[in-house]
């Protein structure tokens, strides 16, 4: 399942397992396209805010959440790939 | 009949900032009656609005309809589903989609733009209802605290103590739903001259860009938590005056970096959701907690137990207490059994239960770390002994019945708990084996 990621999504999934202390959960075990926060991963907005901050600190980018277009960034691993990738063009 | 006023303001007083402008008392009473209209008497509202004006609204109109704001700690459709189970005939008012729930929902998008104004401030029954406050996902008995409106309206009297005079126009990064949040957020602008920002930002860049928004001088309401990331970030905070934070303990450096960076004074409010805001202190310069007027402590079983006038019972605290002969008090830390994530509560051997209840687990235990173990967030960690299934599987068992905040990470996999004959789980094994995985794990 790992094959059905970008480089880039792959380097966010494994991101995620850092910053948010998740070694029970492997980054091949985060799907493109499964609910990030709220659903089965059993993460949170508190998560949220602590991933915005290690994304700021990796990528050099602000995350938002009041814009139109980055409202549904957060949905899953995929949209928050792109919407970095987005912020750093 | 005794009644005490919704707010102590005149009709024209400034009581939110909305769609970038201020709203005054009258307008929110306008719309709140508008609503109330088309709410069934004395019922239950699930009161999900996320922006803060129209949570104020909601919340007004409920009383104004006689009924009772159910609050609850997270929107987890079980969530739902127990209140409902609980207070039949209930209806959700949202101002954002919710999942299919077994109730009328009242959606209030565009809230009540054309009302007409209402300058006569209501006066609500001391003894109403005002709302039921909910500590946790679990709707048990233990997390449900009843609100009469003279409890809501002496703790927000009491809570301007800590409140400049002057003019101050607030942004909060807590849930109105939230003690804190409710408190400061949506009962403080009718009592202070607090106008609150309808947002509701996550974010440090949001939190930001919608500072920058609101007239000066600016107070800012949040969590230790949000704090730290604004720290971390590195971003510059707009002008702002003060800083409350509460629901957790806030680092002293951090408090001091704080005042460094911003120029605000910050002060930190200790209270439990029973009580309220019981205490205060400026964490960059003092250790010490004093009380706000009217609270007084005692002794009882070991607890300390708080009482005031306005309280329908004394409240008996979580955590210890270290009293000074002139009142003031150091906070030791919490009793052992009850955790407080993100300004949400739960007991450890609940938990525990819970994990203990999923077929295929053998044994397991949900625990508190160390402090210099944990990420700032303080989030429990678990080890299970479940020959056959995997982490990912016990996560989503307890994703469905618990709320995020409990989550334990890490959550491990064991060969077996560290027991000592008796059964009991000596804390000290128990944290010598969470150290041994934690290598293995690095």
């Amino acid at each position: 399942m790992d094959a059905e990621k970008t480089p880039e999504e792959r380097k966010l999934a494994n991101l995620i397992v850092k910053a948010l202390n998740l070694e029970d959960l492997k980054a091949e075990e985060i799907e493109p396209e499964v609910q990030l926060f709220g659903g089965g991963y059993g993460l949170d907005s508190i998560d949220a805010l602590e991933l915005a901050v290690a994304i700021s600190e990796t990528y050099g980018v602000q995350i938002r959440a009041d814009g139109e277009n980055t409202r549904h960034a957060f949905t899953n691993l995929r949209s928050l790939s792109a919407h970095i990738e987005s912020l750093r063009e | 009949m005794t009644g005490l006023p919704l707010s102590l303001h005149a009709p024209n007083q400034p009581v939110a900032w909305h769609n970038g402008q201020p709203v005054r008392l009258a307008v929110l009473l306008g719309r709140a009656g508008q609503l109330a209209e088309r709410l069934p008497d004395f019922t239950h509202t699930i009161n999900l609005c996320r922006d803060r004006h129209a949570f104020s609204v909601a919340f007004v109109a409920t009383m104004l309809a006689g009924g009772t704001n159910l609050l609850p700690a997270n929107r987890l459709p079980a969530t739902i589903s127990g209140l409902l189970r609980e207070y039949p005939g209930s209806i959700v008012i949202s101002d954002n989609a919710v999942g299919p729930v077994d109730c009328p929902v009242i959606e209030v998008g565009a809230i009540g733009e054309s009302a007409p104004e209402c300058s006569r401030i209501p006066h609500l029954p001391a003894a109403h209802l005002a709302a039921i406050v909910f500590t946790s996902g679990s709707i048990g008995a233990a997390s449900r605290i009843y609100k009469p409106w003279h409890t809501l309206f002496e703790s927000s009297r009491i809570n301007t103590a800590y409140i400049p005079k002057e003019l101050h126009f607030a942004l909060a990064t807590v849930p109105p739903q939230h003690m804190w949040g409710l408190e400061t957020s949506v009962l403080m602008p009718w009592f202070a001259a607090q106008p609150t920002a309808s947002a509701h930002p996550l974010f440090v860049a949001d939190l930001i860009s919608q500072l920058e928004r609101l007239p000066t001088p600016r107070t800012l309401i949040s969590t230790p938590v949000h704090l730290r990331a604004l720290i971390e970030t590195g971003l510059t905070l707009p002008e702002t005056a003060r800083i409350l934070s509460a629901t957790a303990p806030l680092d002293q450096n951090l408090a001091a970096r704080l005042e460094a960076t911003t120029g605000a004074q910050v002060v930190e409010v200790y209270g439990c959701s029973e009580a309220g805001c019981l205490a205060q202190r400026q964490p960059a310069r003092e250790s010490l907690w004093r009380f706000l007027s009217g609270f007084s402590a005692f002794s009882e079983d070991g607890h300390t137990r708080i009482d005031a006038d306005h309280l329908p019972e004394p409240v008996r605290l979580m955590d210890r207490l270290q009293f000074e002969p002139d009142g003031r008090f150091r906070l030791l830390g919490r009793q052992s059994d009850l955790v407080n994530i993100a300004g949400k509560r739960a007991s450890l051997t609940e938990l525990t239960q819970l994990l203990l209840q999923m077929p295929g687990v053998v044994d397991g235990v949900i625990f508190q770390p160390p402090e210099d173990d944990q990420r700032a967030t303080g989030r429990l960690a678990a080890m299970v002994v479940a020959p056959g299934l995997t982490a990912s599987q016990v996560r989503c068992h307890l994703a469905a019945r618990v709320d995020a905040a409990f989550i334990p990470r890490p959550l491990r996999l064991v060969e077996s708990l560290p027991r000592a004959e008796s059964g009991k789980l000596p804390r000290q094994s128990l944290l010598q084996l969470f150290r041994q995985e934690h290598e293995v794990a690095k």
